[in-house]
């Protein structure tokens, strides 16, 4: 007997005999052999298909170009985002890849890498590579990485957690001393998550592209069947589907570069409403960007939520804008913010020295540190002060 | 209590050997056997000489100023490069017989070290003892342990700065290898991978990880690294054999323990029986608690084992009603369990060794590395279940310089009465063998499955398997998870495939138990494919820890069970009717009266209801049905039977016949199961023809009865031929290798089982030997014991000359 019935047999008690009368739980696959060396019928199939050009041993290369709409931005601009600021002419390189799995680990790989970057004209240059075989992955990964080069910054939609660790980790499958994780990286999907995240359902890509691009796919296939157009390609040589998941992952490509243009004046405080100004504005602040943290918060007027307020009052506090803080500081004690009742204790105590009012203010404080500024307050007011009993009950 | 032991002070007698002199004088009924183990000197030698500076103060800060001669021939053949093995008692100093070439490496930068251990907790305890050396001598080395418990964020340190990483065989297999590209700076320095408690690497469990094993060294090679591998384990009869199995190489021995030894004494404790027809003896934890209250009104430290979380807690609440009834004073009595806090266990540990502790009442969570110092005098409250978990348990007791008594109280199961009658078992070497298969076909292809998502196949490529490797790859080309380009392999589909496969089973899914109690969703345990449909049935009584819970549904797509704590004052046990044909002979032998063979059978078994069984009168109290699917099953037995003459003139009756061959069975079973260090329920019995035409099962009258294919109950007398077999398989999909070595030690069983019979002391049979007897037999003198030694008798004639292929 051979080993496949044999191991069919097995596996045929492992399920039950009545829950199964087929007996064999196996789903053949009839593959018809697809030929892997250029030259054959199959090949000229996918690249006419896919409308690219056999690189070498099963690699296909697609190039397009692309003018995006003008928005009178140059490159420099594009760099007005917490994480890349400051960078001097950033040579940016979109990315963007479809693999053969979700889950993780060192059994899927990127089938297709969409990369794209702006030539001297301004239009977008995007190159595709798409694996005809396993065989050529080596060499894509090499191509691509060459042309991507040491000085790129990438620009992806959560690259960091899933395009940039399966790549690094191919290299290594590979033995190629290549690590993409030491270039600069900025991943989108951060960038929108943290101004949209309570104002739409989900931060998915295409929900991006909806709201902010205007922009609806049309015909699309669904990112999760990419893997099953690349199967179907490898082991019947069906293209079409290919075909589309090229498309949508040019898609991908072009859409980041237009959502990394349109999420710079976002950051700049030039739309007012439907976004988290607060979240933004320390974004800016952690960034070491004080006055483009200031203008969003101030461009959010009297939206601007109770955190984001503190933050902006300590930041007016810190540049010595003393009227300011305490006018937004006042604001917020009106709705019965305990932080500001504690900011505006510290500051009459120690800025207008005037302690009554520091007082009044000290008992609204959270209780932690109530009794502390009491004590303290009473010792300067010559220990002539009567405490109120509520304090202590 | 004196300042100074006793023992110590010439002209005083050794408490312990008091004590056991007490002992002996008062219950001499109950002692079954007396065995001495002489005492040892220890054998030093010096410290290495290349052994690093730093690590020399550090052993010297901690009192170690020489070496056990163990010790010292482990790190002889570490500087050689071999792998080995090393095999020493209980508290002999295993552990730095890999921590000490392992730290020189980690020291001198040559290298760093994996640890695998078969529990979380063991490796928590591990890197705590690194630590401790560590600080000791200012050494710098990093240990952390990888596991479940391992924070998201601490991982990529513990992959990149750790020196040392302990972790256990499942997270290897399903975090480690499946992500080794992360580990890629880890495994190109990794010099020693080191495997303790190797013993418990045995069964199903043994074969997994010895795949594992191969795909750590085919990751290893693609990383170019090649270390030494090293084992540790408790006393087996193989540990060579089973060592080489595991990795696929030769693996050097060290079994010369240099570690001093008190002279050690066990008593085999049997209850008294107190209910002579039905073989009922005294509870073994009414023994126990007073063995244990002996030995700590003499003033020494003991240990007690217990089989169950529960008996630990009974135990426990008895001598503390004795010990610590005065509040104000400190607690001399302690228990330890699994399901204690972790830092409630090691406050326990702790008081343990600086002797605050006068009694800790265990389960086998004491048993395995933990430190606990060392006592005067271990009490097992039954048989631990093999010989290794014995020695090992006994071990717990015993200083170095002065004597130690284990006392084994044997609880009622055949196990525990055949090992207090057979005490040459504790002697000599140990007869039990671990086995594994690593050829196991199921378990192969999961771990050929889980290989390929590592790295591709490539052609000429090999596993380390005796079978062909590319049928396998042919297989799953087949199934479509993997794509065949040129001369290799890849992997094809979005699936994780280590997630699918559980270390401990052999058919995919296991099913869990879920505890409902108060709305909770709890998973309070795991059952393999195999045993479930006779465990898992609504209605079941399912023991956990001896703590009954009720089935109330079964969900088996979903391999999940529910279930809900209960009092009831019943054991469920499933009828069910085990159909098996011989498929293939393998091999055979015979002689005038019987034949004996080994060969493939295909099984089916039918779950056609249950009996619900009292405790302790074992009378029957109710039925239930199962509404399950047949299961079947190829796998390997073995087979016994008599030549029908020699049937016919020995038993007449056809329905004596069959009752005795129902209670060889059971004594048969019991002892193959201890003799192959393999759980009772990885061996499974039957009696039938070996045509699949009948088979026997006990009716509920308690007497044999002939059933059909279909489960129809059949007039033995009536039926043409009649050549009935006992047949003990291997309980596994494919067999884990059982049968084989099974069919080699037939001999032995069958005296084994002919012993046990022979020597209970029930009247007509009971648990302890042939199986439950109902009263009404007791009553009429229908002795299934005498039919169960009839046949054992003519089993034990002894087949004699092979016995062709037909």
């Amino acid at each position: 007997m051979n080993l496949a019935s044999k191991i069919d047999r097995l596996r045929g008690q492992a399920v039950t005999a009545q829950v199964d009368p087929s007996g064999s739980r196996r789903r053949r696959f009839q593959s018809e052999p697809v030929p892997q060396l250029p030259g054959s019928a199959h090949t000229k199939e996918l690249t006419d298909a896919l409308q690219a050009d056999w690189e070498d041993r099963g690699l296909l290369l697609c190039n397009r170009s692309y003018r995006l709409p003008a928005d009178g931005r140059n490159a420099g601009d594009l760099s007005r985002l917490p994480e890349v600021c400051g960078l001097s002419k950033p040579d940016w390189v979109y990315i963007d890849t479809e693999t053969t799995g979700l889950s993780g680990g060192t059994g899927n790989l990127a089938f297709m890498v969409g990369v794209a970057r702006y030539r001297d004209g301004g239009q977008l240059e995007l190159r595709q590579y798409v694996l005809g075989s396993f065989a050529a992955e080596q060499r894509m990964l090499q191509q691509l990485f060459d042309w991507v080069g040491p000085d790129a910054v990438l620009v992806s939609y959560n690259g960091k957690c899933f395009d940039l660790p399966l790549l690094t980790t191919r290299l290594r499958m590979h033995h190629i001393d290549i690590k993409p994780g030491s270039l600069r990286h900025l991943d989108l999907m951060y960038s929108v998550r943290r101004a949209y995240r309570d104002h739409w359902p989900d931060c998915r890509l295409q929900t991006a592209e909806r709201r902010l691009l205007d922009i609806q796919r049309q015909d699309d296939l669904p990112g999760a069947e990419a893997p099953a157009a690349w199967q179907s390609w490898l082991r019947r040589g069906v293209t079409s589907q290919l075909a589309r998941v090229l498309e949508h992952n040019c898609q991908d490509v072009v859409s980041l570069a237009l959502l990394h243009r349109c999420l710079v004046p976002v950051y700049r405080g030039s739309v007012q409403t439907g976004l988290n100004h607060a979240a933004i504005g320390r974004a800016w602040r952690e960034a070491g960007q004080p006055k483009l943290a200031r203008r969003v918060w101030e461009s959010a007027g009297e939206r601007l939520d109770d955190k984001g307020s503190l933050q902006l009052a300590a930041l007016y506090r810190h540049l010595g804008e003393w009227s300011r803080a305490e006018k937004l500081w006042l604001r917020l004690h009106a709705r019965g913010n305990a932080s500001a009742a504690l900011a505006l204790s510290k500051y009459y105590e120690h800025r207008r020295r005037d302690f009554c009012k520091a007082l009044d203010f000290a008992s609204q404080c959270p209780p932690a540190e109530r009794q502390m500024r009491y004590s303290r307050l009473k010792e300067k007011m010559g220990g002539s002060l009567q405490l109120p009993l509520l304090v202590y009950g | 209590m004196p300042a100074f032991p006793l023992s110590e002070v010439p002209g005083f007698p050794d408490p312990v050997e008091q004590l056991s002199r007490q002992l002996k004088a008062r219950y001499a009924g109950q002692i079954c056997a007396e065995l001495t183990l002489p005492a040892k000197a220890a054998q030093f030698e010096k410290l290495p000489g290349e052994l690093d500076q730093r690590l020399r103060g550090a052993l010297q800060a901690r009192g170690v100023e020489q070496l056990y001669s163990h010790q010292a021939e482990a790190w002889r053949l570490a500087q050689q490069g071999r792998h080995y093995v090393v095999v020493t008692p209980t508290a002999s100093g295993k552990t730095l017989c890999y921590n000490l070439p392992v730290l020189q490496s980690v020291c001198r930068g040559q290298g760093k070290a994996l640890y695998l251990f078969p529990t979380k907790a063991l490796a928590q305890d591990q890197v705590a003892e690194l630590l401790e050396l560590n600080k000791a001598g200012e050494l710098g080395v990093r240990a952390y342990t990888f596991d479940g418990d391992t924070p998201g964020d601490a991982r990529k340190a513990v992959r990149t700065r750790g020196d040392i990483v302990v972790s256990n065989p499942d997270m290897l297999h399903q975090a480690i290898l499946p992500h080794h590209t992360k580990w890629a700076q880890f495994f190109e320095g990794l010099r020693y991978v080191v495997l303790d408690e190797m013993h418990t690497y045995r069964g199903v469990f043994g074969a997994h990880v010895a795949n594992l094993i191969r795909r750590l060294k085919r990751i290893l090679a693609f990383y170019g690294s090649a270390p030494q591998f090293v084992f540790c384990s408790a006393t087996i009869a193989n540990p060579v054999e089973l060592a080489t199995s595991l990795l696929g190489e030769d693996v050097t021995p060290v079994t010369r323990s240099g570690a001093p030894q008190g002279e050690r004494r066990l008593l085999l404790w049997n209850p008294p029986v107190i209910n002579p027809d039905l073989g009922i003896r005294a509870s073994a934890r009414s023994q126990t608690n007073r063995i244990a209250r002996h030995a700590t009104r003499a003033g020494l430290k003991s240990i007690v084992f217990a089989r169950s979380r529960l008996m630990v807690e009974v135990l426990t609440k008895y001598l503390k009603d004795a010990f610590d009834k005065d509040r104000r004073r400190p607690p001399r009595v302690f228990a330890y369990r699994g399901g204690y806090l972790p830092s409630e266990r090691r406050e326990t540990e702790k008081r343990l060794r600086d002797g605050s502790i006068d009694c800790v009442v265990s389960t086998s969570a004491l048993e395995l590395g933990v430190d606990i110092g060392s006592l005067d005098v271990c009490i097992l409250n039954g048989y631990p279940g093999s010989i290794a978990a014995t020695w090992q348990r006994l071990g717990r007791a015993g200083r170095r310089n002065r004597s130690s008594l284990g006392v084994l109280v044997a609880g009622s199961e055949p196990l525990d009465q055949y090992i207090v009658r057979n005490p040459d078992f504790f002697l000599g070497a140990s007869p039990e063998h671990a086995r594994i298969d690593p050829e196991q076909l199921l378990v192969l292809l999961d771990h050929v499955r889980c290989a390929a998502f590592e790295l591709p196949f490539h052609a000429g490529e090999s596993f380390g398997c005796e079978a062909p490797l590319e049928q396998f790859l042919h297989y799953l080309l087949d199934e479509g998870v993997l794509h065949r380009e040129g001369d290799s392999w890849h992997w094809m589909t979005d699936a994780y495939p280590a997630n699918a496969v559980s270390l401990r089973s052999v058919a995919e899914g296991n099913f869990l138990v879920i505890d409902q109690e108060r709305g909770g969703r709890q998973i309070i345990a795991e059952v393999d494919f195999s045993s479930a449909p006779e465990t898992l049935y609504p209605g079941a009584i399912y023991m956990i820890q001896a703590a009954p819970y009720q089935v109330e549904s079964l969900d088996w797509d979903g391999r999940k069970a529910y279930v809900r704590p209960t009092r009831a004052d019943y054991y469920t046990d499933a009828v069910v009717y085990t159909r098996l044909k011989i498929l293939e002979r393998f091999a055979g032998l015979q002689s005038a009266q019987v034949k004996v063979a080994h060969g493939e059978v295909h099984l089916v078994r039918r779950f056609s209801g249950y009996k619900k069984i009292r405790y302790y009168s074992h009378e029957n109290i109710g039925y239930g049905n199962i509404n399950l699917p047949d299961q079947e099953m190829h796998t390997t037995a073995v087979w016994w039977e008599i030549r029908p003459g020699e049937l016919e003139r020995a038993l007449p009756s056809r329905q004596k016949a069959l009752d005795g061959f129902l209670g060889a069975a059971y004594a048969m079973h019991h002892v193959a199961a201890l003799q192959m260090m393999s759980e009772t329920s990885d061996l499974g019995r039957a009696v039938g023809d070996g045509d699949g035409r009948w088979f026997a099962t006990q009716g509920s009258n308690g007497r044999g009865q002939m059933r059909d294919v279909s489960g129809d109950e059949l007039a033995p007398d009536y039926q043409g031929a009649f050549r009935p077999a006992v047949f003990l398989y291997d309980n596994h999909p494919g067999g884990i290798g059982l049968s084989e070595p099974l069919y080699g030690r037939q001999a032995e069983v069958v005296r084994g089982a002919l012993e046990l019979v022979e020597h209970c002391d029930c009247r007509y049979g009971c648990p302890s030997c042939v199986g439950p007897v109902l009263a009404s037999d007791e009553e009429r003198g229908y002795s299934p014991r005498e039919l169960a030694l009839t046949v054992l008798g003519l089993f034990a004639s002894g087949p004699v000359s092979d016995w062709p292929q037909a």
